[in-house]
């Protein structure tokens, strides 16, 4: 009971995070039909040729789109329980693989891009409050205010512009390898290349990954910082940092404690940009020719493949809520006072 | 909800006590509301020399982004020599005196299609913009009136408010690329979409401060002096929790843009030949490996520049807004 008690606050979490894809994925189901067009007649439309009531009503049931929104709603129910999400109309193949099978590569290309941004944001912080030169610390904010308003793909054509056009530095962005197909075993190809020993490839995969990595860093680190830099300004006026000055404690532990709690934002913002470049760093990935789960979207809406597109939306979330619970887990491990119950015992 | 607080932010923090747990849908919300706030002014930072002269330079500085982008949308025909969506010359010549960003792969000339691609992204982002603000403060009263009331349009305001909370989760361009797929490629599905990605700060913000005007006495008042729960929302409540909502206004308007050349970029925004800056971009991006970067350059510099002049705007505006004031009161007073 006891066990029970101290863990609680994990423990609940994952009992909510089902409940919460659930109650999204129903939304989601009624927001594509809700939506005014109508998916079935422009995928018809798209092959050009007039058609029938019975192509019409075929079509339809093919899409998911058969029957009244009960009976659909009955079937996606059915379907969705068994890990079912439908069948692609163009491939032919589950939405479930479909996604799947791309998901991965997208997360280590977003991992890398957003780890990197996350080390240099800190670094930026760490000179941020132990450099006293106004000119580097307002150079830091002015980084930082640029948050949000740069687009990712802007900041990676003028890379390429200047790496590959000009100084001629790094190969063509054209995909992960110059020649040759990526072996396959997890889906992760850095991983997968490790595996299978192809140290080549490997090579050349990371010199590729050089200019999407550095764009996505570039224009990310801002978001992380602004956070960062406003919770180090706040901590560092804060009693606690005085109380630890006054009482003597290292240098080195009063900067780990200002910044464990600094984190938390930053921690929320990450999980936030993670979530939404699972879908979002399509413009990277069609950028650098890397297939991903963002290739799989633009495919499914150059041909209205309506259940593609409603899997898409549906796993993706799916995929979010579950980086969200694990920011949720990282930060209340970080700063236990944000475990639920803990605040009411404060009090 | 410590984000907010970071900025010193007063709407929600006052609301409520620091919750054990914050949902996601209110972090991003607050991450929203957050870069909509301008930043704490520095003491001395803006108003370090108080000399006329410097608040003068300070107010123009202030608006000059926004000013620039709106001249080049008004004078786009008069600024640029050629039709935007038609071959004007040779293909792929580089920038020279006649065509200054050079022509396309189809000849068209890229410094025309730029100056009008401004254009283009203005008009969707001053039509999603307003929509959004619009949309987003009636529905976000609406869910701030009734969730907390009783009866049956309690329920519908308290399941409004989760379905925003759950569409908060979803990652802006993935909602787009779906309501954009299912629709149809038309202007009419673009607004649609990213009005439905961006109405959602507005619903959230306007609620939270519904929240709290709602407990203020001059509504009782009104309501005794017989005026209907419809009317009062109307002519008491909205206009006193606007606020928030209309600041947030330039940050949808940039991130509108952002969105629409995100979308235009991975070939599902506006129709060809409309000059659009992400369509432009992406088409020129197969030029620029073969050595022809205008294509794709300046169609970036344009949308780099247009969405950081649109931010940098919408802090110094709220920052100038009191300089004017007092600029304005002197010469009143003389």
């Amino acid at each position: 009971m006891n066990w029970f008690k101290k863990n609680m606050w994990w423990l609940r979490r994952i009992v909510e995070l089902p409940i919460d894809i659930a109650a999204f994925s129903i939304i989601a189901f009624f927001l594509v039909r809700l939506l005014p067009g109508d998916p079935v007649q422009l995928s018809l439309a798209s092959r050009g040729e007039g058609y029938t009531h019975a192509q019409y009503e075929a079509q339809a049931e093919s899409m998911g789109l058969g029957g009244s929104i009960w009976h659909q709603f009955a079937n996606f129910v059915k379907g969705a329980l068994v890990g079912n999400l439908g069948t692609s109309t163009v491939s032919g193949k589950p939405v479930t693989q479909e996604v799947l099978s791309r998901l991965p590569s997208t997360i280590e290309l977003v991992t890398l891009g957003l780890g990197a941004a996350l080390i240099f944001a800190l670094l930026l912080g760490f000179l941020y409050i132990r450099s006293s030169n106004r000119t580097l610390r307002s150079a830091i904010r002015t980084y930082a205010s640029f948050a949000t308003s740069i687009p990712v793909f802007v900041v990676a054509v003028f890379s390429i512009m200047l790496f590959y056009v000009i100084l001629k530095w790094l190969p063509a962005p054209l995909g992960r390898v110059s020649s040759g197909t990526l072996p396959v075993v997890t889906g992760f190809p850095i991983l997968d290349e490790m595996l299978t020993g192809n140290w080549a490839q490997l090579g050349e995969t990371l010199v590729l990954y050089i200019l999407p990595v550095g764009s996505m860093m570039l224009t990310y680190t801002p978001n992380l910082l602004t956070q960062l830099i406003g919770g180090l300004d706040r901590e560092l006026a804060e009693t606690t940092t005085q109380f630890q000055v006054a009482a003597g404690v290292g240098r080195k532990w009063i900067y780990i404690s200002i910044f464990r709690r600094s984190l938390s934002s930053v921690v929320v913002v990450f999980g936030l940009i993670f979530g939404g470049l699972i879908g979002g760093a399509v413009t990277v990935e069609s950028l650098f020719g890397f297939g991903g789960i963002g290739a799989l979207a633009v495919r499914s809406v150059a041909s209205v493949d309506f259940p593609a597109l409603q899997g898409f939306l549906i796993l993706s979330v799916a995929f979010c809520m579950f980086v969200f619970f694990l920011v949720d887990l990282v930060n209340m491990w970080l700063d236990p006072r944000r475990r639920p119950g803990v605040a009411n015992q404060e009090d | 909800m410590e984000i907010s607080m970071t900025q010193g932010s007063v709407a929600l923090s006052s609301a409520t006590p620091i919750p054990a747990k914050p949902t996601h849908a209110q972090l991003k919300h607050n991450q929203l509301k957050h870069t909509a706030q301008p930043p704490a002014a520095q003491p001395g930072a803006t108003i370090r020399g108080s000399g006329t002269a410097r608040k003068m330079l300070t107010i123009i500085g202030a608006f000059l982004p926004v000013i620039i982008i709106v001249a080049i949308c008004l004078f786009a025909p008069a600024l640029s020599h050629f039709s935007p969506t038609t071959t004007v010359g040779a293909a792929r010549l580089s920038p020279n005196a006649k065509f200054w960003f050079g022509t396309d792969s189809v000849g068209m000339d890229v410094y025309s299609r730029t100056l009008y691609g401004t254009r283009i992204a203005i008009q969707f982002a001053i039509v999603v913009a307003v929509l959004s603000t619009v949309l987003g403060v009636l529905i976000g009263t609406f869910i701030g009136l009734t969730e907390s009331s009783k009866g049956v349009i309690s329920n519908v305001g308290r399941v409004l408010n989760k379905i925003s909370e759950y569409i908060i989760a979803i990652p802006g361009i993935i909602l787009a690329i779906v309501v954009v797929g299912l629709m149809g490629s038309s202007n009419f599905a673009l607004i649609t979409s990213l009005t439905l990605v961006l109405v959602q700060a507005p619903i959230k913000l306007t609620r939270v401060e519904i929240l709290q005007v709602k407990r203020e006495n001059y509504l009782e008042a009104a309501q005794m002096a017989g005026e209907s729960s419809f009317e009062s929302a109307f002519v008491h409540v909205i206009p006193n929790s606007i606020g928030p909502a209309l600041r947030n206004l330039p940050l949808i308007f940039g991130n509108c843009v952002i969105n629409l050349a995100a979308l235009g970029f991975i070939g599902i925004g506006v129709n060809a030949p409309t000059p659009e800056w992400g369509y432009m971009i992406s088409k020129g991006i197969s030029s620029m490996m073969l050595g022809r970067w205008w294509e794709a350059v300046f169609p970036s510099l344009f949308l780099f520049a247009s969405v950081l002049g649109i931010s940098y705007s919408s802090k110094a505006i709220p920052k100038a807004i009191p300089l004017i004031r007092q600029l304005a009161g002197r010469r009143g007073n003389q």
